[in-house]
């Protein structure tokens, strides 16, 4: 019987935008409206079983990250319930811990502090994250010194190594050129594959990277989820919605647009 | 209480995290300069060197110190190295979720640990400078006494209200991005308010009172009680009670804070 690990009811998510700072704060404290206010997502019911591997599509600020961010506790709704099951594992920007003075060798120790691996635990994972970061010879060396794309191999080689049981990833290929990108997809694909009980929730911009991994798929629309499906539908609804284009999948598609550039 | 108790649980599960955040602020800040760790103590001793000058040379009103039973220079460096970690948390306290605003809205971090974090980083430095003044102390010829046993004491009360400060000035400066700045122009003023270069009890009785309710005044006092003049913190009640209701009004203060404000920071930042 399958189990439910993340249940979303009616969750709407709001900013408030207010012209000056002491209306946030008073507006906050005692309650006084703002003096804008943007919508980012709007009763939005989901339950996603263990081991469901789940894309999300949508345009940009239709409500992606924000619903990503829900889920993995990042962010507060402002209305609704959420309830999740689990450990989670977010990889929502990979930057995030990573300092440019430092060499490669201390940001994997940087970026596991962040996801929440210990020391002890990273250091033997040190040699399997240089060689898959393509960073042997920069190991030493400050992350800046080394080639644009590392970081992101980097960050993502380290929160693979995070023990979860629900992994949220937010176009974690983002950064570097496509040969990385898709390294990092199959990286990816390849973890998923091993942990076969992981749930996973992710949004890519590469619909041909979201069918490999997933089975099903939520377009959000204006912060409305339009379609919830099978992923080869969901792909379809995109494609009818001309949000995202997909890159033809031959052998040749690194050499074709980027697709992400198009929509970020 | 229940928000008290949240936070405290979230620091003690994740204190490795903690830990490392802490020694990294640190390390950060000093990465990639030949002396490193190094100017984190050069600056304050240049700082006591100057007003020791200035003070003694120039001003020569060292004798101005009633019950000192070490020289002067040591009363003056023994108060500065208690309020350099003060004045250094007045300003990054405050801006430990905005200068950590990736850790609080980009990933799944757990954010109560951040001003815990920054407290604890700057009191490494402390700990180096309060090292330094005790070598000061032995080169001086102070030897230690039974009295020095309350700085640890003094030390705790004073992390502990650098996490409540945190914690409440760090999410009101989210916010309220003119809090920052205002405190900013206050940290001008701390050090001329505080009883730093001068000594309390030559103040009028009602002068004295106003100083009661200053927390960066008792504590320069006790760790200069602790060294100079040997009291212990009991024998002075009243200035311990206004201590305590300060620190507990501060720490009700952040709580609320806390309770109010730490779910809308992911928000803003």
């Amino acid at each position: 019987m399958s189990e439910t690990v993340i249940k979303l009811s009616k969750v709407t998510k709001r900013y408030n935008i207010y012209r000056k700072n002491i209306q946030r704060i008073t507006g906050i404290l005692f309650g006084k409206e703002p003096t804008e206010v943007k919508q980012a997502l709007t009763d939005v019911t989901l339950r996603i079983e263990k081991g469901e591997r789940v894309a999300v599509f949508g345009k940009m600020d239709d409500g992606r990250t924000t619903l990503l961010s829900i889920i993995a506790g990042i962010y507060y709704p402002t209305n609704g319930k959420v309830q999740v099951k689990g450990k989670i594992n977010a990889m929502m920007v990979s930057k995030i811990g990573l300092v440019d003075e430092f060499t490669c060798r201390e940001n994997i120790y940087m970026k596991a502090n962040v996801v929440g691996i210990p020391k002890k635990e990273i250091s033997q994972y040190e040699d399997e994250i240089i060689q898959f970061a393509e960073m042997e010879d920069y190991a030493d060396l400050p992350l800046k010194r080394a080639p644009k794309g590392t970081a992101t191999l980097l960050a993502l080689a380290v929160h693979l190594k995070a023990k979860a049981d629900i992994l949220i990833a937010d176009e974690v290929s983002g950064g570097g050129g496509n040969r990385r990108k898709e390294k990092c997809e199959n990286k990816i694909a390849e973890y998923l594959k091993e942990n076969e009980d992981m749930t996973a929730v992710m949004v890519s911009t590469r619909p041909a990277f979201a069918r490999k991994v997933c089975t099903r798929g939520i377009v959000l629309q204006e912060g409305r989820i339009i379609y919830d499906g099978d992923i080869k539908s969901a792909v379809m609804v995109l494609r009818g919605e001309n949000l995202v284009e997909e890159p033809a999948e031959t052998e040749g598609s690194e050499e074709n647009g980027d697709i992400e550039e198009e929509n970020v | 209480m229940r928000t008290l108790i949240k936070l405290i649980k979230e620091n003690i599960t994740h204190r490795d995290q903690m830990w490392t955040l802490a020694k990294s602020i640190q390390k950060v800040k000093f990465k990639g300069s030949d002396a490193g760790f190094l100017w984190a103590i050069l600056k304050p001793t240049m700082y006591i060197c100057v007003f020791y000058f200035a003070i003694t040379i120039g001003f020569k009103s060292s004798k101005s110190i009633d019950g000192l039973i070490c020289p002067y220079f040591i009363w003056l460096t023994i108060g500065m190295v208690a309020f350099f970690y003060m004045r250094d948390m007045i300003l990054n306290g405050a801006s430990c979720f905005r200068k950590n605003a990736n850790y609080v809205s980009k990933a799944k971090y757990p954010v109560g640990t951040l001003p815990i974090s920054v407290s604890l980083s700057y009191l490494l430095i402390h700990f180096v400078m309060l090292g330094l003044g005790f070598v000061i102390c032995f080169l001086f010829g102070v030897a230690p006494s039974i009295y020095w046993i309350q700085i640890p004491f003094y030390t705790l009360l004073m992390f502990i209200m650098a996490c409540f400060w945190s914690i409440g000035t760090g999410l009101i400066s989210v916010m309220y991005k003119d809090f920052y700045n205002f405190l900013q122009l206050v940290n001008q003023a701390v050090f001329w308010l505080s009883a730093i270069l001068f000594d309390l009890h030559r103040l009028s009785p009602s002068a004295q009172k106003v100083f009661l309710f200053n927390p960066i005044s008792y504590i320069v006092e006790g760790y200069r009680n602790a060294v100079c003049r040997h009291i212990w913190f009991f024998e002075e009640p009243l200035k311990f009670g206004c201590f305590m209701i300060v620190l507990v009004v501060m720490a009700a203060v952040a709580i609320l804070m806390y309770k109010k404000l730490i779910k809308r920071i992911p928000d803003v930042l």
